[in-house]
């Protein structure tokens, strides 16, 4: 028996756009962000940060780990601390060079305890169609509600140019 | 109605070494969570459960497009990397079958298939026991077939040879997006 998932907001992006937001973290249940094909205007990252009260929260307590697994090259880690966003993600834009995300996000509406998540993605990438992903997490330490989920591009020189971004609530 | 939609289940009750379930995957859905459990050999050797992309025609693609990178985790030895571009096949993609009660279970999320503009994408986590049950492995897997054609379905298979397997499920969901 699977759990059940109750949509919550989605956003297609068929233009550019500058970011994304998926607002409706407003349980204390746990919710999964699915992004299908994001790709960007430039090979850049797709980071993303939580928002608070509908606005980013772009202080610098973002702390965060993975393992970027390469099918062409040695695996690596992807690790820091006190960041303004979480950037798990490797660069994509061009033909082909689409990322998938799938993040778990806990806590999100618990004003005395950090939010978290936990990530995983697959990308091809550097527009040589090299397939790479991440598995790893990430938590905001401030002890504050979160109400959503937003993408961006961290160097304000890209845009978002296509992909389908999705809030599911797990009941 | 719950936007995560159970579309197909596949039981496994005679001795196969292949295994195809199509006609899963459509214009309906972009990302698929599949759900594959209990595969137990025949026989008491274990072996590697590999995964390649059907289409609509029921051939299963066997041609060299498939890219793929598993981290592997074992219980009682050193971790290890296992990557390849151009092959056949989703190297272990599901994991080992053993003989019961050496089994496993596995996730595998599979992005835009039923797409004939884009490549299809996977992600896959599995936890199975080895050699007698005293060695468990789990992998974090992600994959890509590099061509853009429409896929609708996927074929498990013993791709280590080493025997058949006569139990299993194969539960397949869409995730609906609803505009």
């Amino acid at each position: 028996m699977a759990g059940k998932l109750v949509q919550v907001a989605t956003e297609t992006v068929t233009s550019a756009v500058s970011s994304v937001q998926l607002i409706g973290t407003t349980t204390d249940d746990v919710y999964l962000v699915t992004v299908m094909g994001a790709e960007m205007s430039s090979l850049v990252d797709i980071p993303f940060r939580f928002t608070v009260s509908g606005t980013a929260d772009s202080t610098s307590n973002y702390d965060y780990a993975s393992k970027r697994l390469v099918a062409s090259s040695s695996f690596f880690n992807i690790s820091a601390t006190n960041q303004a966003q979480m950037d798990m993600s490797v660069a994509v834009s061009g033909s082909n060079d689409l990322a998938m995300f799938m993040i778990y996000i806990y806590n999100a509406n618990n004003s005395s305890e950090y939010t978290f998540c936990t990530l995983e993605s697959v990308n091809t990438s550097d527009s040589t169609a090299k397939l790479q992903g991440d598995m790893g997490g990430g938590v905001l330490t401030v002890s504050q509600a979160t109400n959503g989920i937003e993408f961006f591009d961290n160097g304000a020189t890209a845009n978002i140019t296509s992909g389908t971004f999705t809030l599911y609530r797990v009941v | 109605m719950s936007n995560l939609r159970l579309i197909n289940e596949t039981e496994i009750t005679s001795s196969q070494s292949s295994t195809t379930v199509n006609n899963i995957f459509s214009s309906d859905y972009d990302i698929y969570k599949i759900v594959v459990n209990d595969f137990s050999q025949a026989g008491a050797t274990e072996t590697a459960i590999s995964m390649r992309y059907v289409n609509s025609a029921s051939s299963i693609l066997t041609d060299s497009n498939y890219d793929y990178a598993f981290l592997t985790m074992k219980t009682e030895a050193a971790f290890a990397e296992g990557r390849n571009t151009n092959q056949t096949k989703l190297l272990w993609a599901a994991g080992y079958s053993g003989a019961s009660p050496d089994t496993m279970g596995n996730v595998i999320y599979v992005f835009n298939p039923f797409s004939s503009s884009s490549y299809t994408f996977s992600l896959g986590q599995n936890f199975s026991t080895d050699y007698g049950a005293t060695y468990g492995v789990s992998w974090k897997s992600i994959g890509v077939y590099t061509q853009t054609n429409s896929v609708t379905g996927i074929n498990l298979f013993d791709s280590d040879g080493a025997g058949a397997y006569n139990s299993g499920v194969i539960r397949t969901y869409g995730l609906r997006v609803d505009s």
